[in-house]
């Protein structure tokens, strides 16, 4: 296909360019992967609701029909499987008769679909109001599960999030309330409401003896999407990576173990440092199992921690395409990137007392210009403690002479303290001034 | 008037009646200040005379004195006013059963001549009363306190036998309780010539005091030896020999190097130094700040005041 | 006309011993109206009488003679008159009556003003304020009239001296206003813009309980200071007024357009800001500080260049920096390093600079005798801090005040006592 010509240039654009763009340029931009992502093999890491979405996402995000295509097709035939004609109809439209007649709006099967639904509806109800009257506390829980499940099912989420929320009050055992938060758990995600998710996965945890290795892992990798939707990237990670591999692919109506291994190991090299990264990631048996599934984060990891730098650049730019094709890490990508990209500099500029900066261009893969710009917006922030020589395009590193700065502080102290008091006297004298005026006025 | 006293008795003093007469002085003057309202009048510039009763116990040749208390003095009649004495000595004897009134006291520089008045109308209380007078004016160089006992003597003067004052010694004797209030009161304030009140300050007053002396010491030899110079003295060898051998022990280094790192430990003390001062500085700021902001704060509040200053 | 005489009589005599000056100064209050009416022949008698001899007695007669209406000719005699007097009045007779002194001396600032000659007034007037100052810190209302003179002269450099001393007692607050944003001008003048900066901040956070025009105008001349001290315009401190908080920013809204676009870096912005509200900063006679302001732009952003580079090329300050060409960033550079605000040398045959750390080294002898000093001002401060301390606590209305409270504490726990060396 004509992409892969065109894909290693744009690839270079791209990363001089890293960091400089903001990030919507780079999702109106249609995104041309090097390596095309096997649409079948993702969507089949998921199940449910969740594979639906990420398959429309993918649909809407790649710049390349073929792709559009074929992620529309399978969200198609996944979508009948299911009860949800809504979400026909739009995908229906978005395919737009490309996919030829057997992918047309199918009414027949939506109407029988709908008729199915208001029966089931209807029994559900009658089958609730007698629980109710009962007053069957399990029942009443049942039914009001059965309903979300149903809702959820049909799509209509806000209801299925309302009767989840209602068993809460018939939850007798531990579990119960576990199973609740789960569910709720599973829609606020679906909904992009993650503070519902922190809420009952605190809930949840507030039962940990019912809870089993499975349910933990679930639990922790749910907060950690939370952390990673409220950018708190360092948070994200430490759940990410707290993930006992028993998680298996026993989540994958939300998240699966590839997607840990990745949210994971990214979030943990832009923000750890380096011990942490060593002890967290590194050494971590657990996570290790996780990194197994997606080699190329595993290495891009040990490359940033034994400096080979270029070749951690360039397992993330191949990354970068089809991360950005992630329902969840989408608008979290550029970010991450220039953090890894900071710290990989700083990184490199921290045992040296000089460093030549056509080398270190070189092992960044950029021109030395733009290398500068990037070294002196890190030195005005403060994160490199070192001087450009501009003439001779060297960087040597200045520590700052304590005395010195010392002294500096203190005569500055010294000085404004003089100050401060002195207009402290004069307001002083005003006030009483002031004050003899008032008590000689009230007399 | 006063010479030493041979009557051969001891007084001891207790720090409870020097602070009862200086409380009585300072009242009088405050409120003698707050009445006058700070107008100038030549009548302020005289400091108000307090008198007082002291009352102890005398066994045997010792006299202490415990306690004290105030009289009133009529200064039209130029003498004490007698009930208030008598109905004050009921009740302290019933408080304190074991003390005699000793004697008085009054404030002022010595002894003067009118006291004998009052001194002889107490005789009839006691055969041989003592008269305590305190200095009120501060004085930093005096050491000792500016406390006097007279005793009255009979002399013969001009061949008339008179009755006169005259000093007497005195201890001073603590017990626990008043220990521990003079250590309070002495934490109040330090003086600002006075003893020093830490170890510290002691340390570097004594340093301050031998490095002072040599500086004179020196200064006397450099005159000297320029005076010889000159051709004033003549020159005398052995001294010469002397101060050759004293320079010829001072360690005097002059490489760049010293004087590098010296300058440099100098002014690293200098910072440290002015360091502590505006730390000291801004700790009594903060105590003016807060009693300025009682007495003009505008709103009466109770705790917790915005800043206002 | 006798009376008169009698009166001149009377100076003459009773001017020698401190009892006589305050008998004679009674008298001179009751012969007022006496005065007033003879303002004619008072010209004369003047002559019969010696400034530093008869100070109290001079000035009565001088304040009576210049109280009316005084033609053009005649004010010029009457500077000289009112100088000479001044130059050679006896201090202690006059501070007995201030208000005739002050009244004198505000009659010779207005006609030095109407004369359109200040730099007569500027030493009569200095002499003035020595003279009626009871100690170095306290403000009289001549200071303001003082420091309006030097800044109508441009004489900034006669302000410095009546500026060093620091002043603690303050009487009336218009005055305080007025001479602290005198104070300010005249150190603007002398480009010392860390003291103007001081006694701008002074007006701007006194205690007010209504907000005055003094006020507004040295809070505009405060945020332009500040630009060009240290590039900010830090925030209300906590115990500036609520009135000067709420209304201050109301009335300088030009100003605040120049923080922000200054706060951009960007020095088009800060042209673009200051063509739009020329108007403004000129009917505020502000103009030349603005072109100040745009000037230490460049200079922070010059300086902000020393941070992160230790050479770079002129072409490249020139980009940065937004100068129009390599020329003015070597200007730029140049006066920077004569002013002393960078450390740097211009190597002109490559075109670069590179940049020095501060040689500054804390250790010779001249930051010693600094540290010193300094060391000798705390000292000072602390001296004067601890008898305004011990003056408030005999104070009686502290006194009623703690007394009031003193019945919510527990005996055991209140310790009015400060325990300060235990």
């Amino acid at each position: 296909m004509e992409a892969e010509e065109d894909g290693p240039t744009s690839m270079v654009d791209a990363m001089s360019a890293n960091g400089l763009n903001s990030g919507e340029e780079s999702r109106l931009k249609p995104i041309i992967s090097s390596e095309q992502m096997d649409v079948e093999a993702y969507a089949s890491l998921y199940s449910g609701r969740t594979k639906i979405m990420r398959l429309i996402f993918i649909a809407d995000r790649c710049g390349n029909q073929t792709m559009q295509l074929e992620a529309l097709r399978m969200a198609y035939d996944e979508i009948k499987k299911g009860e949800n004609t809504q979400l026909c109809r739009e995908v229906v439209q978005k395919i737009g008769g490309r996919l030829g007649p057997a992918y047309e709006m199918d009414n027949d099967w939506a109407n029988i679909v709908d008729r199915r639904a208001e029966l089931r509806k209807e029994k559900l109800d009658n089958e609730l109001n007698g629980y109710r009257t009962n007053l069957i506390k399990e029942s009443i829980r049942m039914g009001h599960n059965d309903f979300g499940d149903f809702y959820y099912a049909h799509g209509a989420l806000g209801d299925a999030f309302k009767n989840y929320i209602r068993t809460r009050d018939y939850c007798t055992t531990a579990k119960h309330i576990i199973q609740m938060c789960l569910n709720v758990i599973l829609v606020s995600i679906e909904m992009g409401q993650f503070v519902h998710v922190a809420n009952y996965v605190n809930k949840a945890d507030q039962n940990p003896d019912a809870l089993d290795p499975t349910t933990v892992a679930k639990l922790k990798c749910a907060a950690g999407l939370t952390h990673l939707e409220g950018k708190k990237y360092k948070l994200a990670a430490r759940k990410f990576l707290e993930t006992g591999i028993e998680l298996g692919n026993n989540y994958s109506e939300v998240i699966a173990p590839q997607d840990v291994a990745t949210y994971g190991g990214l979030c943990a090299l832009a923000c750890f440092d380096r011990t942490e990264l060593k002890n967290k990631v590194i050494d971590n048996v657990n996570f290790r199992n996780f990194l197994e599934l997606v080699p190329e984060v595993r290495e891009l990891i040990h490359d940033f921690y034994s400096s080979r730098y270029a070749s951690c650049l360039e397992y993330l730019e191949n990354l970068k395409a089809n991360l950005l094709l992630d329902i969840h890490l989408y608008d979290h990508v550029e970010t991450l990137y220039s953090q890894i990209r900071h710290k990989a500099i700083i990184q490199y500029t921290h045992p040296f007392i000089s460093v030549d900066l056509h080398t270190m261009a070189s092992a960044f893969k950029t021109d030395v210009i733009g290398l500068e710009k990037e070294l002196e917006a890190l030195i005005t922030d403060n994160q490199i403690q070192a001087r450009i020589d501009s003439h001779n395009k060297i960087l040597y590193a200045r520590h700052a002479d304590q005395r010195n700065a010392t002294f500096q502080r203190v005569l500055q102290t010294g000085v404004e303290f003089d100050r401060d008091v002195r207009s402290m006297l004069l307001r002083a004298s005003l006030v009483k001034h002031e004050y003899s005026l008032r008590a000689a006025r009230k007399i | 008037m006063s010479s030493s006293s041979s009557s051969g008795l001891t007084f001891k003093l207790h720090p409870l009646v020097i602070v009862n007469i200086s409380d009585h002085y300072t009242r009088v003057k405050s409120q003698q200040a707050h009445l006058n309202n700070g107008v100038a009048s030549p009548s302020s510039s005289h400091p108000p005379r307090v008198f007082g009763c002291v009352i102890g116990v005398q066994r045997g040749r010792t006299v202490e004195i415990f306690n004290s208390f105030e009289l009133l003095y009529d200064p039209v009649t130029d003498s004490i006013d007698r009930s208030f004495l008598l109905k004050k000595q009921e009740l302290y004897k019933k408080v304190f059963p074991n003390f005699y009134i000793l004697g008085w006291y009054s404030t002022g520089t010595d002894a003067q001549e009118s006291d004998m008045q009052i001194h002889k109308a107490l005789m009839d209380i006691n055969e041989s009363p003592v008269y305590v007078v305190l200095n009120p004016s501060i004085n930093h160089a005096q050491k000792d306190l500016p406390v006097t006992i007279y005793e009255s003597e009979l002399h013969v003067i001009d061949g008339i036998p008179q009755l006169i004052f005259v000093r007497s010694s005195y201890t001073i004797e603590t017990v626990e309780a008043e220990r521990i209030s003079v250590d309070h009161v002495a934490h109040l304030k330090p003086s600002d010539g006075g003893s020093a009140a830490t170890q510290l300050a002691a340390h570097l007053t004594g340093t301050y005091s031998a490095i002072k002396m040599l500086n004179s010491r020196v200064r006397i030899l450099h005159q000297y030896l320029l005076s010889m110079q000159r051709g004033d003295i003549p020159c005398d060898n052995s001294l010469l020999r002397q101060v050759s051998s004293l320079l010829r022990r001072l360690p005097a280094i002059e490489s760049v190097k010293f004087q590098d790192d010296f300058l440099m430990e100098y002014n690293d003390t200098l910072l440290m130094t002015y360091l502590a001062m505006f730390t000291n500085c801004s700790s009594t700021m903060n105590e003016l700040v807060d009693k300025f902001n009682t007495t003009y704060d505008k709103h009466t509040r109770r705790g917790g005041r915005t800043a206002f200053i | 006309m006798d009376s008169v005489d009698a009166l001149i009589a009377q100076i003459q005599g009773l001017s020698s011993s401190p009892e006589d000056i305050n008998a004679l100064h009674t008298h001179l209050n009751q012969s007022e109206e006496l005065l007033l009416s003879n303002v004619n022949r008072l010209a004369n008698s003047l002559e019969q009488l010696d400034p530093s001899k008869h100070s109290l007695g001079y000035l009565y007669l001088l304040e009576a003679s210049t109280s009316g209406p005084i033609s053009r000719e005649q004010s010029g005699e009457i500077v000289r008159c009112i100088a000479r007097f001044i130059m050679t009045c006896e201090a202690e007779q006059i501070r007995l009556a201030p208000e005739k002194f002050l009244s004198v001396c505000k009659r010779l600032k207005d006609q030095v003003m109407l004369l359109q000659v200040p730099i007569q007034g500027i030493a009569p007037l200095r002499g003035a304020v020595h003279k009626l100052q009871s100690s170095p810190e306290h403000l009289t209302p001549l200071h303001p009239d003082f420091l309006l003179l030097c800044i109508m002269a441009k004489c900034y450099k006669a302000g410095r001296s009546v500026l060093s001393d620091d002043i603690i007692e303050v009487d009336q607050p218009k005055d305080f206003f007025l001479y602290c944003y005198y104070g300010g001008m005249i150190h603007v003048g002398l480009k010392n813009f860390r003291k103007a900066l001081e006694y701008l901040h002074n007006v701007v956070t006194a205690p007010m309980t209504s907000l005055n025009a003094i006020a507004i105008e040295a809070y505009k001349k405060y945020i332009l200071v500040s630009l060009i001290y240290s590039g900010q315009v830090p925030a209300f401190p906590k115990y500036t007024s609520s009135v000067a908080q709420r209304n201050l920013k109301c009335y300088s809204q030009p100003y605040i357009d120049l923080v922000s676009s200054y706060a951009t870096g960007k020095i088009s912005e800060l042209e673009t800001c200051f063509e739009a509200n020329m108007e403004k900063y000129k009917s505020d006679n502000n103009v030349g500080l603005v072109k100040q302001v745009l000037s230490s732009l460049s200079k922070r952003n010059i300086q902000r260049l020393t941070q992160t580079y230790l050479t770079l090329s002129l072409q490249d300050i020139a980009n940065l920096v937004q100068l129009g060409n390599s020329k003015q960033a070597e200007m730029h550079v140049l006066e920077m390093i004569q002013d002393g605000e960078i450390f740097a040398t211009i190597n002109q045959k490559d075109g670069m600079v590179s940049f020095h750390e501060d040689p500054e080294q804390y250790k010779s002898c001249e930051m010693i005798e600094r540290i010193d000093s300094s060391i000798q001002r705390v000292m000072a401060l602390t001296k004067t801090l601890h008898a305004i301390d011990e003056r408030i606590s005999c104070d009686p209305a502290y006194l009623a005040k703690m007394g009031r409270e003193r019945p919510r504490f527990d005996l055991d726990d209140f310790d009015s006592v400060p325990q300060k060396f235990l």
